[in-house]
């Protein structure tokens, strides 16, 4: 797949993400409950005392890692993959140490955390296939021309 | 002529050969490195997101019960002045009720007690139009931890006993902890009731398991099963005198009370 089919589908992805974690950041501060299509786990998850890291609600730190990330693509070349990966894994991280505590101490499921916690992975996933795909444009630089690094 | 063409093709070849063979090497150390930057990245990711969680305490609330309670002045200054007794907040002959089922321990309770509740309090309550009644539930995290939630509720009511509840129950959500843990405990409640002024913390603590507190839950409890809720916080609203129904309420904006309660004031 070529690097610019991956930078659309991370694109794509992060849109999703910023989606979710508006939603449940505007929800937050206007005090409604999220629309939750099973059982009252939304809710449970989302007032309990891991909706918020010192006093920042969770869904806001969501928010701008998905803006980030999304501005990550605007950084041409090797830097804006690696800023982009290092980005997702973060996300990634956060979101599984968030799942976690939904599964084995809140003991409820949200599902539009667990929604953001799949988006998060898949651009993990996305970023990382990104930043170790070798584009021919690459490999070139060392036997000749630079190349800047501009790949598409 | 062909020979020099064969020689000329050869050396072609060998070139091409030559090129792809670099191509290949320069790919795979391009990769290596990759793979490097791959191992720091998930490296540093790791460690960002411990660091947070760590240094924020993994989002548990760490109370000094060596300190006074949060909230102690703004529940003082929200209930100064309005008459309790018992479960009851407001005057008596206020023209319309509002019934809360809530749990202590319970989290969205404790979001509504935070937000709608200090406005309904000031607009409806002090002004005498409204008088509040509380039914203490006790389910919140009784599976992983038996008893704690039936304790916080008993300590509410015992405070009842001296018409100190709502200033009890106010600043027990100001002060909540994590609903999986076990936290009621005897030392909490007397931290609690060490912010509400003029609450007698000793007789409060030695009259929670009485007879009486045990029969004001028992009553609490059948009211919440004869109004077929299943959760808290539920709400009941009614005018004085009449019957109460359900009131279900989408969140905890005050708009979400308030229509329904000028609705009854004007009926």
């Amino acid at each position: 797949m070529s690097d610019r089919r991956l930078r659309g589908a991370i694109a794509l992805l992060g849109l999703i993400g910023v989606g979710i974690a508006g939603y449940l950041t505007w929800v937050h501060y206007a005090g409604d409950r999220p629309l939750c299509l099973a059982g009252g786990g939304c809710e449970k998850v989302q007032t309990s005392e891991w909706a918020k890291l010192a006093g920042v609600p969770v869904a806001l730190i969501g928010l701008i890692g998905y803006l980030a990330i999304l501005g990550s693509l605007l950084v041409r070349g090797e830097a804006g993959k690696l800023l982009g990966a290092g980005l997702a894994l973060i996300g990634f991280a956060f979101s599984a140490y968030l799942t976690y505590r939904e599964l084995f101490t809140i003991d409820a499921i949200c599902q539009w955390c667990v929604a953001s916690a799949v988006v998060m992975t898949l651009i993990a996933i996305t970023a990382v296939w990104r930043l170790l795909r070798i584009d021919s444009a690459e490999v070139e630089a060392p036997l000749g021309a630079e190349t800047g690094g501009a790949v598409s | 002529m062909s020979q020099s063409k064969d020689k000329e093709t050869r050396r072609a070849e060998a070139q091409a050969e030559r090129e792809a063979k670099d191509r290949a090497e320069a790919a795979r150390a391009q990769r290596g490195k990759r793979l490097w930057m791959l191992g720091g990245l998930v490296l540093i990711a790791a460690a960002v997101v411990v660091a947070i969680v760590v240094a924020t305490g993994g989002g548990e609330k760490k109370v000094d019960t060596g300190k006074a309670p949060a909230g102690v002045t703004d529940t003082a200054t929200l209930l100064a002045g309005i008459p309790q007794q018992a479960n009851v907040l407001g005057q008596p002959n206020a023209p319309v009720t509002l019934v809360e089922y809530a749990d202590l321990k319970c989290p969205i309770c404790q979001q509504y007690s935070s937000s709608a509740f200090p406005q309904l309090v000031q607009r409806y309550v002090r002004t005498g139009k409204v008088r509040m009644v509380f039914r203490a539930q006790h389910f919140v995290g009784e599976q992983e931890n038996p008893g704690d939630s039936l304790s916080a509720a008993q300590m509410a009511l015992a405070a009842g006993k001296q018409n100190k509840q709502w200033n009890f129950t106010d600043l027990f959500y100001a002060n909540q902890q994590d609903e999986t843990t076990r936290y009621a405990t005897p030392g909490f409640l007397r931290f609690i009731g060490s912010g509400v002024p003029g609450l007698n913390v000793d007789a409060a603590l030695a009259q929670r398991k009485s007879p009486a507190v045990s029969g004001a839950l028992a009553r609490d409890d059948a009211a919440f099963r004869a109004a077929g809720f299943t959760g808290t916080p539920s709400f009941q609203l009614g005018k004085r005198g009449g019957a109460l129904q359900p009131l279900n309420v989408q969140s905890f904006d005050v708009a979400s009370f308030s229509g329904p309660i000028d609705q009854l004031l004007r009926s």
